[in-house]
């Protein structure tokens, strides 16, 4: 029997707003793999990182939100560019850098993930609510804090999608994005604009943390979630493509949530699997992938 | 003559040196021989990470306290940690290696139910004791091995102790949110056995371990033709979690009310950080109560001083493995014996004096029952937190009733 068109809808609203939470922790990476063409393993703990600089300065600094959430993703950022200038760069210089960046990044991720278990503890933790009780619409529920961030997930990704159309910085990255070479003999700095963007992937990741956290709690393997959801949502949207991020973000969503409710809940997670499997199978390149090299959808 | 004093010159730093190792080896205090105890347990991820640092914490308080009042049988115990990620190779390895290498004369520690019967086939294999304080699945004790104990309760008994308060308040369905471990499967199914044998509509929702939105599932226990009336969360990690607060979300509570299948919400420092309101009139089964079971005068003295060392109430997990240090060091004392082989033998013919009552160990003879070198003698109390800040201590006992 067909469920009634409400019961579709809570449906619809909760695969369409895991959607766009997936696109956000997915944007990052888009960044990262489209202008530098590398895969960063370490993403998910600058998400993590963000959350824990957020909620250490709330609850323990007092400082309130509308500047500890601006401080812990421009902390963040500046905390990529220092990882990328110190740990990334000198692999530019060796044969296969992308394998040796693989290699750094991975371990980058354990030591993230141990630092956050001796710093901040084992135990979840959870930022004050950013808008508390839930919201009605309708036959649809949903809580204040997932509301503020679905507005920033969309925020985020057309912020990022004007810096890469209406900025310098952008189109440099974007000209890196098709040739790199070419780029350089255009007389853009190559490795200055790959900690630039690195800066602002970890940013979008820290922002993804940030709000996230107030969701799916903070701990020092939460980043270990968006980091597969990731790599899953620029697989199916399409490599380097920021569009097909968004897209790639809110196919999963939905067919996580309406495979889990109409055909078994123990497989939610296979479904993205499946999916992924699907995509990579037929369609390699994912729904917006024309070129690996393209940047901003 | 310059060739002769140089060989004169070596000769004497060559002998110096051996008089100096010699020294050190024969005359310098030595460290003293120690008895070695092997935990194993989780400190990193994916295991339950913040459960094993409790674990390996409560370890180190029982080994000081038999240490400071002159250790077994003339020599003091020590303490080798292994981490076992939550991952069944890791934790076998980690038994392996403690058991081979390091020598340690019983396993404790041990968390996770996949990882546990894994390791407790290999400590048969070397013939060295493991003991459970708090792995719950059923088949851990029912190959009935004479290495395995375990001084928790286990699924199906839980399942039965905590059945009477189901029943008492009248629950027509429950839904059991189960994550898909030994631990949340092996509750959910015990469960559903026991409470549809009393006539309870049991539906049993299975999740993978580390999902964090669970939104979709708990929407569609909403919208059943016959949505149930109480939700159990048998789950260790997050969605233990957030479930409270996504039943909130999705309107299925509070109409449906909320039960934790363990303890967790009344210890754990997050969980009103966590949950916030959303964490109001949950319940939970433990084992311990400070006003309706006295502790002994072990338990009094672990309790204070796990209090005063680490800032925090111990949860009864914790007041378990505390035990079994304790039976450890005492069938020790009574083989005169540190080899297995002496005093394990010895165990289950004990008695001793624990942290909450008199530990013995029964044994039921019935193929394949659970009742094999465990402890019985576990009382349960329902609690209902009814206000945000309570704590086990503080929150509510509904059941058994006065």
């Amino acid at each position: 029997m067909l469920p009634s068109p409400s019961i579709l809808l809570q449906y619809l609203v909760i695969g369409l707003s895991m959607g766009l939470v997936y696109a956000l922790m997915g944007l990052g990476l888009t960044l990262i793999l489209g202008v530098m063409k590398l895969l960063n393993f370490a993403h998910g703990e600058f998400y993590m990182l963000g959350g824990y600089i957020n909620y250490y300065l709330i609850t323990s600094f007092g400082a309130p939100v509308y500047l500890a959430v601006p401080l812990s993703i421009l902390s963040t950022a500046l905390i990529g560019m220092a990882v990328e200038r110190l740990t990334i760069r000198p692999m530019y210089f060796v044969e296969k850098p992308g394998d040796y960046v693989l290699v750094v990044t991975f371990a980058l991720s354990i030591f993230f993930k141990q630092l956050a278990l001796t710093l901040f503890g084992p135990f979840f933790k959870k930022p004050p609510d950013y808008l508390p009780g839930i919201l009605e619409f309708g036959p649809v529920r949903i809580s204040g804090n997932l509301f503020v961030a679905l507005i920033v997930s969309v925020a985020v990704i057309f912020g990022v999608i004007v810096i890469l159309r209406k900025t310098y910085v952008g189109r440099a990255w974007r000209a890196m994005a098709q040739n790199v070479i070419v780029a350089k003999l255009s007389g853009v700095n190559v490795y200055r604009m790959n900690m630039y963007v690195f800066g602002l992937s970890t940013a979008t990741a820290a922002a993804a943390g940030v709000f996230l956290t107030s969701i799916y709690l903070l701990f020092p393997d939460a980043g270990v979630f968006p980091l597969i959801k990731g790599y899953i949502i620029i697989a199916i949207g399409g490599m380097g493509s920021i569009g097909g991020s968004l897209i790639g973000g809110i196919v999963l969503g939905l067919v996580e949530t309406f495979g889990s409710a109409f055909i078994a809940t123990e497989y939610k997670d296979i479904f993205g699997f499946i999916l992924l499997i699907l995509f990579l199978t037929i369609r390699p390149r994912g729904i917006l992938g024309e070129k690996l090299e393209l940047v901003g959808g | 003559m310059a060739n002769k004093v140089k060989y004169v010159a070596v000769a004497v730093i060559i002998i110096a040196i051996v008089i100096a190792a010699a020294v050190y080896f024969f005359y310098l205090p030595k460290p003293a021989e120690t008895i070695k105890i092997g935990l194993t347990t989780p400190l990193s991820s994916p295991g339950d990470y913040k459960s094993g640092e409790i674990n390996k914490k409560t370890a180190e308080l029982a080994i000081k306290h038999i240490n400071e009042e002159g250790g077994v049988l003339g020599k003091n115990l020590s303490l080798v940690v292994a981490d076992d990620q939550g991952k069944v190779d890791v934790g076998v390895s980690a038994v392996e290696r403690l058991i081979t290498e390091e020598n340690v004369v019983a396993i404790v520690g041990i968390w996770h139910s996949s990882v546990a019967l894994a390791q407790k086939e290999k400590c048969i294999e070397y013939g060295v004791p493991i003991f459970a304080h708090y792995t719950w699945a059923d088949d851990f004790t029912a190959d009935h091995s004479e290495w395995v104990f375990r001084v928790s309760p286990y699924n199906s008994e839980i399942a039965k102790l905590i059945l009477p308060y189901i029943v008492d308040e009248g629950y027509e369905h429950v839904a059991v949110m189960a994550e898909d471990t030994d631990y949340g499967l092996g509750f959910a199914n015990a469960f559903k056995t026991e409470a549809e044998a009393e006539g309870i509509n049991v539906t049993i929702v299975e999740f993978p371990y580390d999902a964090t939105d669970l939104r979709s599932q708990l929407t569609e226990l909403k919208n059943m033709a016959n949505p149930p009336d109480l939700l159990l969360i048998a789950s260790v990690y997050e969605a233990g979690y957030v479930i409270p607060v996504q039943a909130y979300e999705v309107g299925l509570a509070p109409d449906c009310d909320i039960m934790a299948g363990w303890d967790y919400p009344g210890w754990s420092p997050e969980w009103w950080e966590t949950t916030g309101e959303y964490g109001v009139n949950v319940t939970y089964p433990t084992f311990y109560h400070p006003e309706k079971l006295s502790l002994t005068s072990i338990g009094q003295k672990f309790r204070n001083d796990y209090k005063a060392e680490y800032g925090s109430e111990p949860p009864i997990y914790a007041y378990f493995l505390y035990d079994e240090i304790q039976v450890i060091a005492q069938a020790i004392k009574e083989a005169g014996s540190e080899k297995p082989a002496d005093w394990v033998p010895l165990v289950h013919t004990m008695s001793f004096e624990g942290t909450t009552g008199t530990i013995t160990f029964e044994r039921e003879t019935t193929e394949g029952s659970p009742v094999w070198n465990q402890w019985l003698g576990h009382q349960i109390f329902i609690i209902k937190l009814t206000e945000q800040g309570q704590t086990t201590e503080t929150g509510v006992v509904v059941y058994p009733k006065e």
